[in-house]
């Protein structure tokens, strides 16, 4: 019944992490340890995808909190984008977006890869 | 009155019930019925996602600290349980969410700034900000004989006054009801008009079968 989905692809250097549904309490900690198992590859470039991303409680701002301060500490190659306007309007009126840039549905395009040339490997 | 492991909706005049086994995977339900019921309350989508998200907060901080293992229930024989109240009344979309875990005052706890959290990268508690921020109105009441409830209320949208060809077309709507007696054109009028402006009194637009038939039970793990 959940309509919370994770997938991964790799597209070049770039590895997309896809999260779909609601990220709440009972969905959370699969994201958590596909981040998890990412942030231990050294080097490598994560795209966390969350066009599809439904709804986002605590729990999922946190996780994205935690993606935000892991990539930091690990350079700036982990990137955050696709919020759909749902989503985004809920976590830019919490102030996140003032913390950590968040690429908005118009933006996706333009923010589809952080990288594009990688794409091409 | 809730059966285990299962979604139980209740309904009465105005009000609908639906109790939920204190699970985290019965979560996407509750969120379901509460966005169905909002959206035919007539909230725009964005105030549909905050409500969405402040019962979410609240029913995740019952599942996951007050029904904790070793937390001091006020029931401690029965197993966890959400229950949940939903009801419209003088405008106000009115949700208690009662549970007999163990007792926390969400209106008395004053959390620290989110500003502060989010500009130091806390990774968490920000789920009471989220609810007090999301919704017009938090209380809490708590006691042995009926456990503890959260309170939560959100103002309907507003709804916009009867229109002039509106109130016409339910006045004549009277006029021929009362067999088309000349006269009382003032009369039908002002119950016209008054009709009209009380249409702001909804019914709860979500029945029991209604609600049942947009979730299912999961198989929780």
């Amino acid at each position: 019944m959940s309509n919370f989905r994770l997938s991964q692809e790799t597209r070049g250097a770039v590895t997309v992490v896809q999260v779909a549904g609601s990220l709440d309490l009972e969905t959370y900690p699969r994201l958590e340890n596909l981040l998890t198992a990412q942030f231990q590859q050294p080097h490598a470039t994560v795209l966390l995808d969350c066009k599809n991303l439904q709804s986002i409680g605590s729990m999922g701002l946190g996780g994205l909190i935690k993606f935000t301060n892991q990539s930091r500490a690990q350079g700036e190659d982990r990137k955050l984008v696709n919020g759909p306007e749902r989503v985004y309007k809920i976590i830019a009126s919490l102030g996140f977006t003032r913390v950590r840039q968040v690429d908005s549905p118009e933006d996706e395009g333009r923010a589809s890869i952080t990288n594009p040339r990688n794409c091409d490997e | 009155m809730s059966e285990l492991n299962k979604i139980v909706l209740k309904q009465s005049a105005n009000e609908l019930s639906v109790y939920t086994p204190g699970h985290s995977c019965y979560l996407e339900q509750i969120r379901t019925l509460v966005c169905a019921l909002t959206r035919k309350i007539g909230f725009p989508e964005d105030e549909v996602a905050k409500i969405e998200i402040a019962v979410d907060e609240v029913c995740s901080n019952i599942i996951q600290h007050a029904y904790a293992a070793g937390a001091k229930w006020c029931w401690p024989d029965r197993s966890p349980e959400i229950r949940m109240n939903l009801r419209v009344k003088q405008n106000q979309l009115i949700i208690a969410i009662n549970h007999h875990g163990a007792s926390f005052d969400y209106a008395a706890c004053c959390p620290k700034s989110i500003d502060v959290r989010l500009q130091e990268l806390h990774p968490d508690g920000y789920g009471i900000f989220i609810i007090r921020k999301f919704m017009d109105e938090v209380g809490y009441t708590s006691s042995a004989t009926t456990g503890n409830t959260i309170h939560l209320i959100k103002h309907l949208p507003a709804c916009p006054p009867p229109t002039h060809p509106e109130i016409a077309a339910r006045a004549y709507e009277l006029y021929v009801q009362r067999g088309r007696r000349d006269g009382h054109a003032w009369d039908d009028w002002l119950q016209a008009q008054a009709e009209l402006t009380q249409r702001s009194g909804i019914r709860l637009p979500l029945t029991e079968e209604s609600g049942r038939a947009l979730i299912e039970t999961p198989q929780c793990q």
